[in-house]
């Protein structure tokens, strides 16, 4: 038994030391000691997928955010009649994050691997030892950094709507001819767009 | 401005913020680092379009947010209350200022220069770590609330194509039931609203209430305390 307990223990050792060598070929943790990364390995789960494996579900409970050590993974997302495609997730990004603020947020797309994968999960609690682990700042620092992309990418989808929404106004204001048809074609085309950029029933 | 003083600050701006885990005593060590600035009624703050040099944390008053259509005209995204905490977003990704912010009433604030603002993010220390979580919650409500409104939007829209199809009369009586959500808005501006609550400028939280309140640990410490001693 000692000797069965034992090998469990060397085992994890190897994987934790696996783990930490790729992720100290991530850009954001070039300059982080490796002591604090083996800290944040310890604190976190690691995860092995493999082709087609479900990593997360649109509609399922949120409770953590998923980084992506190795491999590749799809992002997708139901529309009304279909699935979408919506992006590729590459090593060292971070997916899922609104699950380390909302208690009871749900999952917006499916995320599956395409590629033989390694996910790390990170928990909430992670972040209450930021103040003395490098590797936790440098991954908040990534997150924030992800997140205002994320915001820019989703305004930049908006603009555009609300632009044409804007324009069809004005058309409508100048013209002053409250027409029924054209109401019903500029609700309809800007609730396409909305539903091509973001889903719906 | 001394930590001590900028502690209720702190702590405000934690809750309105909706940190999870930070201290108010570590928010206020690193806002002190800041420098204090102050407008009077109707002054500009900084303007749409302008670089971004620095966050302001308002502390006391009302600032105006104005933000121009697609014809020039200015129009109001919101009226914010101190504290607030605005142009975080151009700090953040460098981009400029994506409204106009205009006094209302005599304001005061504390200026976050890009320099202690890359400080603060670069640190592996509380003060750091409390003005990460800050910035943090604050782009995740930023994301919530507009995909909440989405939402919203995209239900309206399609409830609107649905009256449409019913007759003229029914349809008035289920506009009187369903649009309260709306107040009245066009389509137009509650999608430029959205794009002002993704810019960081309007901080309602609506629909987010499933957020988990941890807010202060300091707070929840004296809770604890009081509550020991009974």
């Amino acid at each position: 038994m000692p000797m069965r307990g034992l090998g469990v223990l060397t085992t994890e050792r190897v994987r934790n030391t696996m783990v930490i060598r790729e992720l100290s070929k991530l850009h954001m943790f070039k300059k982080v000691p490796k002591s604090d990364l083996a800290r944040l390995t310890e604190l976190s789960t690691a995860s092995n997928y493999g082709i087609g494996d479900c990593i997360c579900r649109q509609g399922e409970q949120a409770t953590n955010a998923m980084l992506l050590v190795s491999g590749r993974l799809e992002v997708s997302i139901q529309t009304d009649s279909s699935v979408k495609h919506i992006g590729v997730i590459h090593p060292g990004e971070i997916f899922g994050e609104q699950g380390l603020f909302h208690s009871k947020g749900k999952r917006n797309a499916t995320v599956l691997a395409n590629r033989p994968s390694q996910c790390l999960t990170l928990t909430p609690d992670i972040m209450r030892l930021s103040h003395d682990n490098e590797a936790i700042g440098a991954l908040e620092r990534h997150l924030i950094a992800t997140m205002a992309r994320r915001i820019r990418s989703t305004n930049k989808a908006i603009q555009l709507v609300w632009k044409d929404a804007q324009q069809e106004e004005d058309r409508k204001n100048a013209k002053k001819v409250n027409d029924n048809s054209s109401q019903e074609e500029k609700s309809g085309s800007i609730l396409t767009k909305l539903r091509s950029l973001f889903g719906g029933k | 401005m001394n930590e001590e003083s900028l502690r209720p600050v702190a702590r405000s701006l934690l809750r309105s913020y909706q940190v999870r885990i930070a201290r108010s005593r570590d928010l206020a060590e690193a806002l002190a680092r800041g420098t204090l600035s102050s407008w009077s009624d109707k002054d500009l703050i900084f303007n749409e379009g302008d670089p971004s040099k620095a966050v302001e944390v308002v502390l006391k008053g009302k600032v105006r947010v104005l933000k121009r259509d697609a014809s020039g005209n200015n129009k109001e995204l919101a009226v914010l209350n101190s504290p607030a905490m605005i142009g975080h977003m151009g700090m953040v990704d460098g981009s400029m200022r994506s409204a106009s912010c205009i006094a209302v009433g005599s304001v005061g604030c504390i200026s976050i220069d890009q320099e202690t603002f890359r400080e603060l993010l670069g640190e592996t220390s509380n003060p750091g770590a409390a003005f990460r979580h800050l910035i943090l919650s604050s782009l995740s409500m930023q994301l919530t609330t507009a995909n909440n409104k989405i939402r919203h939007l995209i239900d309206d829209m399609e409830s609107e194509k649905r009256r449409e199809k019913v007759s003229l009369e029914d349809a008035v009586a289920q506009t009187q039931q369903e649009s309260d959500d709306s107040d009245g808005e066009s389509s137009a501006i509650r999608l430029m609203k959205i794009a002002g609550v993704l810019d960081g400028w309007k901080m309602d939280s609506e629909g987010i209430d499933d957020i988990e309140f941890v807010v202060d640990e300091d707070m929840k410490r004296t809770r604890e305390a009081r509550k020991k001693r009974g």
